[in-house]
Parts: structure tokens; C-alpha cells; sequence
């Protein structure tokens, strides 16, 4: 099987990949649950040494590990509250896993997508929307980059090639190399890991590029927190450009840049919060 | 040269840091007053309780050429963020940065 593919080839294909970790499906559960405790969480965390890891390091990082030695993963959530618990956790059993290697650049994707979760969270917020899920959306927007390139690395290191050389939009170089894009392979993938419903749909429709797409919040949500996460430059690297911004998702959620900017100095030191606890 | 107010994350807070803001609780109730000299419990306190940033206090040290200077590059590099084909919003998005930039690095 060679590129062009079509999305059903491309699913397929993930068959082989491993399975979601159950943890997944356990903190998305406890999305928007305002009684989730340390009790509850770190008896499901437990069963992950992954996570396991990657909090405890967290927990002993910078300014929230200055006053000891952080060694029980209960004593880490305490520290580090629930909130950050669950970024960990879900950005750990999922991108970790992938264990995609160069030329993919794996701690790009999840810097990026840090970033873009917290946008998404910021926008949300301001749009009246649920947090939690832009928030989760965010973190999880491009993960069908880690898929195709899973599915074939050498197709996907053209698209890569074909991005830098031509300095376009991702989303164009896998049309024009694979006939499929992240966004829409995302979705599907988010929907056979039974992720919420709204997830998976703004995961699908976050390169909203015209207007025959369908009306989608939290879709529009993640859009603007996309190109708003590369205007602000989190985590883009040198070759990093501001992609198409949709006029239409705009209008939708009546965004007004000049308002918006007054979270822009909140949002920096979020994401420079979250490099610290994330270790990127 | 006066002080200059920055946003920082909690997380990256150095005890001696002067609050330029108050910290409140989630109630509302005053945690730190404005003008607060951090400790590391302050700090702790602060993470403990899902205080993600503050505002602080930051010695203005650089001269006006070289803030000049600085402001230009932030500039620019917005602009190199923004090349390429562009639309309403975008075009919006970009003065939106642009003018941030300037404020942020001046």
C-alpha cells in the first residue's frame, strides 16, 4: 500500500498501533467532575508506570519540588493539583506512545500542542464554552500527525520535506502527498478510541478552511487556538509560520483580536508553566 | 529607569520577587497584598492552591537604545510569523501581535 491513501486504509492501519491505555479513557470520564480527588486519580495512575514517571518528575521540577523530595505519586498530586495531573497524564499515554522518531519531531508536537490547549482553553473560556473539553481537544488536535506517520514514516518525511521547502500550511503538503490530512485521520482515530463525541469532532474540523464546513464551536475554538498558539509563537521553533486563520470561524465566535490580546501575557506564562511541569 | 509589570507563571517564581498585584484565593479573599516580597512558602502556598500566574515587579536594567532595539526585533519577528498569503482575520490577528510585541518589549 502506497500514498496516495484513503482515510479507511489509513484506519486500518492503526489496528496495529497500541491499543489507548485505559487511563485515557478513566481521566477523560472524569473530565468536568468537580469531586475527582488525589485518591481517586492516583489509584488509576498507579497502573501506569509511564505516567507514573513523568509525574513524579514533574513533581520535583523548578519552583514546586524546591521544599523536597517528591517520592509517592499521591504526594505529587497534591502538589501539583488535578488539573495538571490530568495534562500530564493524557499527553503521556498518548504522544509517548506513538514513539515516533526522527524525522518526526515528537517533543515539537507535544510543545505545540501544549500550547494550542491552553489557547483553546483561554478562547473557550471567553466564548462560553467548556474548558475541560477545549482544553483536551487542544492537546489532542494534531494527533493524527503521529498516525500517519506511523502508517508510513517515508511518505510522511516528504509532507515534512515538502512544508519546510515550500513553506506552506501542513494540512496542504499531506493532501498533495498522502490524499489525506491529520485533521480529518485525528478525528476517525479519536472516534475509534471512543474519545468524547466533541473531541473528536473538533479534532476533524480544525483546519476549517471554507464555509461548507459545519457549524462546530469547539472546532472553530480549536482553529483560532491553533493559529493563535503559532502568532504568539509557543513552542514553533525557527521555520514557524502563522497558518490560514478562517475568516467564517472568526466571525462565528466573534472574536476580536484587540480584546483577546489582553490574555495574551496570561497565556505566555501558562505555557512556560507548562514546559516546567511537562519538562519540555 | 521605573519598574516594569510582567505576567509570570507561579511555577518559574523566584523567592525575593515583589508582587505587583495582589494574589487572591478562589473566594476572593486577599492571599498576598500587592507589593509582597515572595518567599519560597508564598510560592508553594501560591501552586498548592492552583495559583497559575502573578504579576511581579521587574527592574527596568536596559538603556533606550537598547529598548529600541529590542521592540524592533519583536517586531520583526512577528512579521516573519506572518508571512505569506494573508485575510481579515489574520491581517487583525497580526496587528493584534504586533502591537502586544511593542508593548511587552518597551
Amino acid at each position: 500500500m502506497t500514498a496516495p491513501y484513503t482515510i479507511e486504509q489509513v484506519l486500518a492501519r492503526a489496528a496495529a498501533l497500541p491499543a489507548l491505555p485505559q487511563i485515557v479513557a478513566r481521566i477523560l470520564d472524569m473530565l468536568g467532575d468537580d469531586e475527582v480527588n488525589a485518591e481517586a486519580l492516583s489509584k488509576h495512575i498507579i497502573s501506569d508506570p509511564a505516567v507514573v514517571v513523568r509525574l513524579l518528575a514533574a513533581a520535583n521540577a523548578g519552583a514546586v519540588g524546591a521544599s523536597g523530595r517528591v517520592d509517592s505519586v499521591r504526594q505529587a498530586i497534591m502538589l501539583l493539583g488535578v488539573s495538571r495531573v490530568r495534562d500530564i497524564t493524557l499527553a503521556t499515554a498518548i504522544i509517548d506512545r506513538f514513539n515516533a522518531k526522527p524525522p518526526f519531531d515528537a517533543r515539537r508536537l507535544w510543545l505545540h500542542s501544549v500550547g494550542v490547549a491552553i489557547c483553546a482553553q483561554e478562547v473557550a473560556r471567553i466564548a462560553g464554552l467548556n474548558v475541560d473539553v477545549a482544553y483536551t481537544a487542544g492537546l489532542l488536535h494534531d494527533v493524527g500527525q503521529l498516525l500517519l506517520f506511523a502508517v508510513d514514516p517515508e511518505a510522511y518525511a516528504r509532507v515534512l520535506t515538502l512544508r519546510a521547502e515550500g513553506d506552506i500550511d501542513i494540512v496542504d503538503a499531506e493532501r498533495e502527498q498522502l490524499g489525506v490530512d491529520h485533521a480529518r485521520v485525528g478525528g476517525e482515530l479519536a472516534r475509534l478510541w471512543k474519545l468524547p463525541e466533541a473531541v473528536a469532532d473538533a479534532i476533524a474540523a480544525h483546519h476549517v478552511t471554507d464555509d461548507s464546513e459545519p457549524e462546530n464551536e469547539m472546532a472553530d475554538a480549536v482553529h483560532v487556538a491553533e493559529v493563535l498558539s503559532h502568532a504568539l509563537n509557543l513552542g514553533g521553533g525557527e521555520g514557524a509560520r502563522v497558518p490560514r486563520l478562517s475568516d467564517l470561524s472568526c466571525a462565528r465566535m466573534g472574536i476580536d483580536w484587540r480584546q483577546l490580546a489582553v490574555h495574551f501575557p496570561l497565556i505566555e506564562a501558562r505555557f512556560i508553566g507548562a514546559r516546567i511541569t511537562l519538562g519540555l | 529607569m521605573a519598574d516594569r509589570t510582567v505576567c509570570v507563571s507561579t511555577l518559574s517564581l523566584k523567592p525575593g520577587a515583589r508582587l505587583a498585584q495582589a494574589v487572591r484565593r478562589a473566594d476572593g479573599g486577599l492571599l498576598l497584598a500587592a507589593g509582597t516580597e515572595i518567599d519560597i512558602d508564598n510560592v508553594q502556598q501560591m501552586i498548592q492552591r492552583g495559583i497559575e500566574v502573578v504579576h511581579v515587579l521587574q527592574e527596568e536594567t536596559r538603556d533606550a537604545a537598547q529598548i529600541e532595539r529590542d521592540v524592533a526585533a519583536a517586531v520583526e519577528r512577528v512579521a516573519q510569523l506572518f508571512r505569506g498569503a494573508s485575510s481579515d482575520a489574520r491581517n487583525e490577528l497580526a496587528a493584534a501581535v504586533t502591537d502586544y510585541r511593542r508593548r511587552a518589549a518597551s
